[in-house]
């Protein structure tokens, strides 16, 4: 990846409308070459509109999209230098694998000779492993398999950036995260820059380098896996990726190397690294993952983050299990346990159970 | 099977049998009899007599009809006629089909609506309309004179243009819906993979929506041909003396001659010769529900 050249796609100030509504508000982003960038978020929430502006389906209503260097934001589908790969895979059901790659070699203006179309689509398939399957209708392919072509068709004419509309939406769970990765391996082996849209946090997490949070046609954060999952910077961000326990909390002591916080759920305060970006007495939200907490049938020894409660509910999910705990105020929180013991699982239902986290496991959330 | 299933089953085949098969079987029989001067006007195939049953078929009716090249002119010409006018119905309703399949849901049922309303009024006043619009002072005619473009009447009405403008005319929804009921099942998406891909919207359409839209448009046209192929009314009303159309011969033989035999024969022909096409298009159907 590189960081210093200019970026290969630029979003700039790029809004949709769509008669009264907007879909996409005034986003901005930019993407290096050869990166795997994912827009996230849930339904509704304008990634679909802003990928079907990148490929030019919708034309922005304000902004400007430049893919290296080149505003693109007018020019037809057709002429742009970018492909998709559609979420139903819009392989042409009338036309073999092999047709069906060669289609957009066949549209280039200094169009190649039939032989040298032919061996291009070879290749093409024997780099997503269907090469013996060139001559199949895509209604006699799998799944996977029509995954594969549709990828191949959409690399076939190199283009500057490749467009993933929801990659693994049709695959089951299984094939799903096998498909992730091998897709990523064939995208880097052929070094194309790549935008995907998902739902799917984990898909993103594990396919793109970096993942664009999108809320209400809005950018709320964009950051590596760990950056979004580690350093959400809103409640929405932190709730969308992954499960969290959020701490209404009220600044009490605010010192250069740690913020100690009140809240209503705690009879101890909680203790945050570094001094936050707010005054005394103004209410955050404190967000601790449940990974990051620890339960124990004892007391803690501790002066500060940690809580008490009764186990309300388990989830039993084989090599952990989801602890919900009920504290005196009705909060619920949520952690995890390894279950490394096969005979005995300490905790149980109606047991009272003490939790805490380091200082350096909350995140301070300001929206 | 049940006895329910039977008894549902039963239905469409009852009224196949009674509407269909009956009335088939009788025309067949009638073109194996003779002409006579009675009531009903052909001999019976069947005659008792001295304790003997005989079967008489008369094979003449057929055999005549390759001995007079009417016959075989007016069948050509039939299916000629009735294959240019479903070409160019198919180049009429094609823009119109995929003009609706493509508009906003609320406008699409309004123009759904504008290609039927028209076979709400009876079929023989929609044909005498044309008459009034084509003839040498009808409407179009009177129209041109009056800006100049003509001096002298165009003739139109009572030629074979007559016969394409009608049977373009009335048929024109039957090939509108099958290819409208097609057109919307095409998948936006590889509309939008086409161009995506570099296709510009006249290839998109050549390479993706054309090829796809193939079902409906031989649906349409087996609608559109099968039926002109035997028309009666659209010829004898717009086409005049010189449209030779299997229709009118058939008319001609059972209402001028009174000879039902031939006409049977001419009929059973027809049918014959219209079995082909179907066929081939049962068959298409067959393997486009396989796929």
């Amino acid at each position: 990846m590189t960081q210093d050249s200019q970026p290969m796609l630029e979003i700039r100030q790029v809004s949709k409308n769509f008669g009264g509504l907007s879909a996409v508000k005034e986003v901005n982003l930019s993407i290096n070459k050869g990166e795997i960038f994912a827009l996230l978020g849930g339904s509704g929430c304008g990634k679909t509109t802003l990928l079907r502006m990148l490929a030019g389906f919708e034309i922005p209503s304000a902004g400007a999209i430049f893919i290296d260097g080149e505003d693109i934001s007018q020019i037809p589908p057709h002429k742009r230098p970018v492909n998709m790969m559609f979420q139903s895979y819009a392989l042409f059901p009338h036309m073999s694998v092999a047709q069906n790659v060669a289609f957009g070699l066949k549209q280039e203006k200094n169009k190649l000779s039939k032989p040298e179309i032919a061996k291009k689509v070879l290749e093409l398939l024997t780099l997503v492993r269907m090469q013996d399957f060139a001559q199949r209708k895509p209604d006699q392919l799998s799944g996977g398999q029509r995954q594969r072509v549709a990828l191949a068709r959409s690399l076939a004419k190199k283009p500057k950036v490749l467009l993933l509309d929801e990659p693994m939406g049709a695959l089951d769970k299984k094939l799903r995260s096998q498909m992730q990765l091998e897709v990523v391996d064939i995208i880097e082996s052929v070094g194309v820059t790549c935008v995907m849209v998902t739902h799917d946090q984990e898909e993103a997490m594990t396919m793109a380098n970096r993942i664009s949070v999108m809320h209400d046609g809005e950018i709320m954060q964009v950051g590596t896996p760990s950056e979004i999952y580690e350093f959400p910077n809103s409640r929405h961000t932190a709730e969308f990726i992954g499960s969290v326990n959020i701490f209404d909390a009220t600044v009490t002591q605010l010192e250069a190397d740690y913020t100690r916080l009140s809240c209503a759920d705690l009879h101890v305060p909680i203790q945050v690294e570094a001094g936050v970006n707010a005054p005394l007495g103004s209410s955050l939200g404190i967000a601790v993952r449940p990974e990051k907490i620890t339960m124990s049938q004892e007391k803690p020894e501790l002066t500060d983050n940690w809580l008490t409660g009764m186990v309300e509910d388990i989830a039993y999910l084989g090599g952990h299990s989801v602890y919900y705990v009920k504290l005196a105020s009705g909060k619920r929180v949520m952690t995890i346990g390894t279950n490394n013991d096969r005979h005995e699982q300490k905790v149980t239902w109606e047991d009272t159970v003490y939790l805490y986290w380091s200082i350096t496991s909350a995140v301070v959330l300001y929206r | 099977m049940s006895w329910g299933r039977k008894s549902v089953i039963s239905v469409p085949y009852l009224w196949l049998t009674l509407f269909f098969l009956a009335p088939f079987v009788i025309v067949f029989k009638i073109s194996f009899s003779e002409m006579d001067y009675a009531i009903p006007p052909y001999t019976d195939l069947f005659t008792w007599a001295d304790e003997q049953l005989t079967l008489t078929l008369n094979l003449g009716n057929y055999a005549y009809l390759f001995t007079d090249d009417l016959y075989i002119r007016a069948y050509l010409s039939s299916i000629r006629i009735a294959a240019i006018a479903t070409i160019i119905c198919l180049f009429v309703a094609y823009p119109i089909a995929y003009v609706i399949a493509r508009a906003p849901s609320a406008t699409r049922n309004a123009l759904l609506m504008l290609v039927i309303l028209p076979s709400w009024t009876s079929f023989l006043i929609r044909i005498y309309a044309w008459v009034g619009i084509l003839k040498n002072n009808g409407l179009i005619n009177n129209f041109l004179m009056w800006l100049g473009i003509i001096d002298q009447p165009i003739a139109m009405l009572n030629t074979e243009f007559a016969v394409y403008v009608g049977i373009v005319y009335a048929y024109l929804p039957f090939m509108v819906l099958p290819l409208y009921t097609n057109l919307m099942k095409l998948d936006n998406s590889l509309l939008e993979a086409a161009s995506d891909l570099g296709a510009p919207p006249w290839k998109v359409f050549l390479t993706v929506t054309l090829p796809l839209s193939k079902a409906g448009m031989i649906a349409g046209s087996m609608l559109v041909f099968i039926p002109s192929v035997g028309e009666f009314i659209i010829p004898d009303m717009l086409g005049g003396a010189e449209t030779l159309m299997i229709g009118k011969v058939l008319w001609q033989e059972f209402f001028n001659n009174r000879d039902w035999p031939v006409a049977s024969a001419v009929a059973i022909v027809m049918l014959l010769l219209l079995l082909l096409p179907i066929t081939l298009f049962h068959r298409y159907q067959a393997r486009e529900l396989e796929n």
